[in-house]
């Protein structure tokens, strides 16, 4: 069943790519758990390098406006008429939240701004960070028990 | 410098004249069984501890008479005597000598004392070999299986001969007196709990204090947290925390004793019946999710021309409609894994169908790949339509990316592939193959790679490079810079630096330094200007060094220099500004391709507010302004935006953009540009969104009074599943 069902899964990508014309802009490859609960790690893997400029994350942690600087804009694959959104469907200590990727140059003033706004569906405490490998996004969540508190919120 | 072995072995030492305390305390409010006295705490009885009372402290008091020392080995602290006593006679099998006697609570405030030293003082292998369950040294069935005292046993301090020591000793137990919440507490909080065998509070405590800064305490917690795995069954789990471990610390005899452990629970078969039905199940899972999303976008432009000077023409009004467009997009993400495989699939599709003349539909993959992940050797395998996440690749290619992790420290990937450029087709077949090597981290915070990369088109040298990039990462900041040589060329083709740190008072600064041939240095590039985008056609006419020097003739320098710094003034508002220089080199041409100019140095810097909860409770609102000085312009721009979610359900987004540029001809331009949008998300799956806006520009120059007024709209849904 599962061997059927990879032979399957690694079909399709393959024949699809032999007829694939050129790829449109793509900020983010994948969002992973890396760590499990109870302090949880989740990566938002982009596919290009980026420099961290600032970020602000809403008193309840729902909201969290991140922006960085693309360095090399050209592996994104050019800049997109729409937003790149994804969403992630949660896990034991992460609710679902979904990324919203703005490769407009008015979002903001720097040079090749790449925004991101993350949007969670409860009030969460975590840290945003640049990944070690300048290629993604960590966000570090504080246990379930202490996300529920009241005192929930961000940590910078 | 005491050794960290010797200060363990006094740990459990209470040495304030405990003769005294013996005979007469001053104070006797508590109580303690005496399980036996030695002449030696090498001595000491190896025996089990009931469950009931693992939870007590044990530790060695000194007993001095006027020519020797011996050593007692006591159990504390009970309120009363008779609890003191039915503790004694649950212990009369092992400890037929115990007895009951009584201390004062100074004793106990002693040993607190000495246990808070033990935790300033870096621990010893032998301090963590002895707060651990014996099978932190030597491989035992998990847990269920181990006799219940076994975790008891552990809380004693090791069986040694180092001497005694009159000075204040070090303990490795009850940290619990630490700030609610610190490293100390939490280590104390998670040894305790490991002792107790409540593997999921020791869990909880040992990753809360992987997510605190770097400590002395942060390698203990490491290995603690992946023991507390392993001993709760969860395998998978316990080999990932070991992996983690011996990547932030390859070296060492510590690292020796966790590559055993990691060795052996591979080694250890899966007993599913040792885990509780609450736990997860382990075999194979599937994980899909994805989103299917519909937009339509409008665009119309009305603009309306007035020559300017005596013999000017009449007014033009011209209205258009710029942009009619569905554009249907297609994520999809399916995972099959299990403790030791990883199978993934992803695949992201954008159609853009058209509806205006001339203007063509088309249908892009970004992405279609299948990824094999094998986890026991850090293995993995990627084929398909991918981004070029590794150091050196092309930004997205159709090929293969290989890796395969040689050491806990080290992973070797070999790619090869045909290059994929958006937007831009050529009528040649690029072709690359490269092998690069990460590295690290080494003490949790260093880490690179170095690699080589080659690129034929058509057949001849498109590319070759060496590369290598450092990182530095701590919970303050990071630094990282990256140096890309291209060997054909002979000439640098990339290189950056860029940091961002935050200081204790919570100002964060970033840097970034940036140089780069842009477009990237390639062969390739020397269709630019041309008829043909094929190589193979110039090379009938020209010859490959030729080429070469019409590809670099055609191939600017960026040079990007920005620093900038951001820091919270209140709890709702923080403050920052930025400068930055950069410029662009001019290129020489081609006779096909005319020579650009350089653009000059840019100078700009902004000031920037961003406020968190200032219309509500969780918008957040930014202003910004900048000023923008080249040498044929200055520009000033403003710019307000306002993020918030309303009730469960809605979102929404307000942007107010201002810009005016000034040019050394005399001529203006001033746009500004309102915009608005709408999300409501339904039942958690379904997203309509509707965005509207306004851009209104105006062109004044000797010549021509041009203003142009756009209206623009998006209306869609977004299917997350």
């Amino acid at each position: 069943m599962h061997r059927f069902l990879r032979a399957v899964l690694a079909a399709i990508p393959i024949a699809a790519s032999w007829h694939a014309p050129q790829a449109l802009a793509e900020v983010i490859d994948s969002i992973e758990i890396e760590r499990p609960e109870p302090a949880a790690r989740v990566r938002v893997r982009f596919t290009g390098p980026m420099h961290y400029l600032r970020q602000a994350v809403s008193a309840d942690g729902v909201v969290a406006n991140v922006y960085l600087q693309g360095l090399d804009p050209e592996s994104f694959g050019g800049a997109p008429a729409i937003d790149e959104v994804k969403h992630f469907p949660g896990a034991a200590s992460v609710p679902p939240f979904t990324v919203r990727v703005r490769l407009d140059p008015r979002c903001d003033p720097a040079p090749n701004p790449v925004c991101i706004f993350i949007q969670f569906e409860r009030a969460v405490r975590y840290q945003v960070r640049l990944g070690e490998d300048r290629r993604s996004l960590l966000l570090d969540f504080a246990s379930e028990e202490e996300g529920r508190s009241p005192s929930a919120g961000k940590e910078r | 410098m005491i050794p960290r072995a010797v200060l363990f072995a006094l740990a459990g030492l209470v040495l304030a004249g405990t003769g005294a305390f013996a005979q007469s305390p001053p104070a006797p409010t508590l109580h303690v069984v005496a399980l036996a006295t030695v002449p030696s705490v090498a001595q000491r009885p190896a025996t089990e501890l009931p469950k009931a009372l693992r939870g007590n402290p044990l530790y060695w008091r000194v007993l001095r008479s006027a020519n020797a020392v011996s050593y007692q080995l006591c159990l504390g602290f009970f309120q009363t005597r008779d609890e003191a006593e039915r503790a004694r006679r649950q212990l009369a099998a092992s400890f037929p000598e115990a007895h009951v006697i009584q201390v004062s609570v100074q004793e106990r405030e002693n040993l607190q004392k000495a246990t808070r030293a033990a935790a300033a003082a870096a621990p010893a292998p032998a301090a963590r070999a002895a707060a651990l369950p014996s099978a932190a040294l030597s491989p035992a069935p998990p847990a269920a299986a181990r006799p219940p005292a076994a975790a008891a046993a552990a809380a004693l301090p090791p069986p040694q001969a180092s001497p005694p020591s009159a000075e204040t000793p070090s303990a490795p137990v009850a940290l619990a007196q630490a700030p609610a919440g610190s490293a100390e507490a939490l280590m104390a909080e998670g040894r305790g709990a490991i002792v107790r065998e409540d593997y999921a509070a020791a869990i909880r405590a040992f990753t809360q204090l992987l997510a605190l800064p770097q400590s002395s305490l942060t390698r203990d917690a490491q290995e603690f947290l992946a023991l507390s795995y392993e001993r709760r069954g969860d395998t998978a789990h316990a080999r990932t925390e070991y992996e983690n471990y011996l990547k932030r610390y390859p070296d060492g005899e510590d690292s020796v004793r966790v590559r055993q452990r990691l060795a052996n629970l591979s080694a250890e078969p899966q007993m599913a019946t040792l885990r509780s039905p609450s736990e997860p199940q382990q075999g194979w899972r599937s994980f899909t999710s994805g989103s299917l999303s519909q937009f339509y976008y409008r665009g119309n432009s009305k603009i309306d021309s007035q020559p300017q000077g005596p013999n000017a023409l009449d007014r033009t009004t011209l209205s258009v409609v710029d942009q009619s467009a569905l554009i249907t997009s297609l994520d999809l993400n399916a995972r099959v894994l299990d403790d030791t495989h990883e199978n993934r699939v992803a695949f992201r599709d954008v159609n853009t169908r058209n509806f205006i003349g001339g203007q063509e539909s088309v249908n892009r993959l970004d992405s279609a790949y299948y990824d094999y992940k094998y986890k026991p050797a850090n293995a993995s395998a990627r084929l398909g339509r991918q981004p070029g996440n590794t150091a050196g690749l092309p930004g997205r290619f159709d090929g293969a990316l290989l890796g395969y992790g040689l050491s806990s420290g080290a992973r070797l990937n070999v790619a090869a592939g045909e290059p994929v450029v958006p937007g831009f087709s050529i009528d040649s077949v690029q072709r690359f193959y490269g092998v690069s090597a990460e590295l690290g981290p080494f003490n949790q915070r260093w880490s690179g790679n170095v690699y080589v990369f080659r690129q034929t088109v058509d057949g001849i040298a498109d590319r070759d490079a060496v590369g290598m990039e450092g990182r530095y990462f701590s919970p303050q900041g990071y630094f990282s810079s990256m140096v890309d040589y291209d060997t054909l060329f002979r000439h640098l083709n990339m290189a950056t630096a860029q940091g961002n740190w935050i200081a204790p008072w919570k100002t964060a600064f970033n840097v970034l330094l940036d140089y780069r041939m842009t477009p990237s240095l390639q062969t390739t590039n020397a269709i630019i200007g041309e008829a043909t985008t094929s190589i193979r056609e110039l090379l009938n006419t020209y010859t490959e060094e030729e080429l070469r020097q019409r590809a670099r003739a055609v191939t600017a320098q960026s040079a990007l220099a920005y620093a900038g710094l951001m820091h919270p003034v209140t709890s709702v508002w923080q403050l920052g500004a930025n400068l930055s220089v950069s410029r662009i080199s001019h290129t020489d041409g081609t006779n096909n391709y005319p020579a650009t100019p350089g653009s000059g140095y840019i100078y700009t810097s902004t000031a920037q507010a961003i406020g968190t909860g200032v219309f509500a409770t969780r918008d957040v609102t930014v202003i910004s302004a900048s000023r923008v000085s080249a040498d044929t312009y200055t520009g000033l721009g403003g710019q307000f935006t306002s993020r918030f979610p309303v009730g469960a359900n809605w979102t929404l987004d307000g942007a107010v953009l201002w810009y005016r540029q000034d040019n050394q001809d005399g001529s203006t331009l001033q746009r500004i540009s309102p915009v608005g949008r709408a999300t409501y998300r339904w039942r958690n799956s379904i997203s309509l969104e509707l965005e509207a806006g306004i851009e209104n520009t105006s062109a004044r120059s000797a010549f021509l009074q041009e203003d142009t007024r756009r209206y623009f709209f998006s209306a869609g849904y977004r299917w997350d599943f």
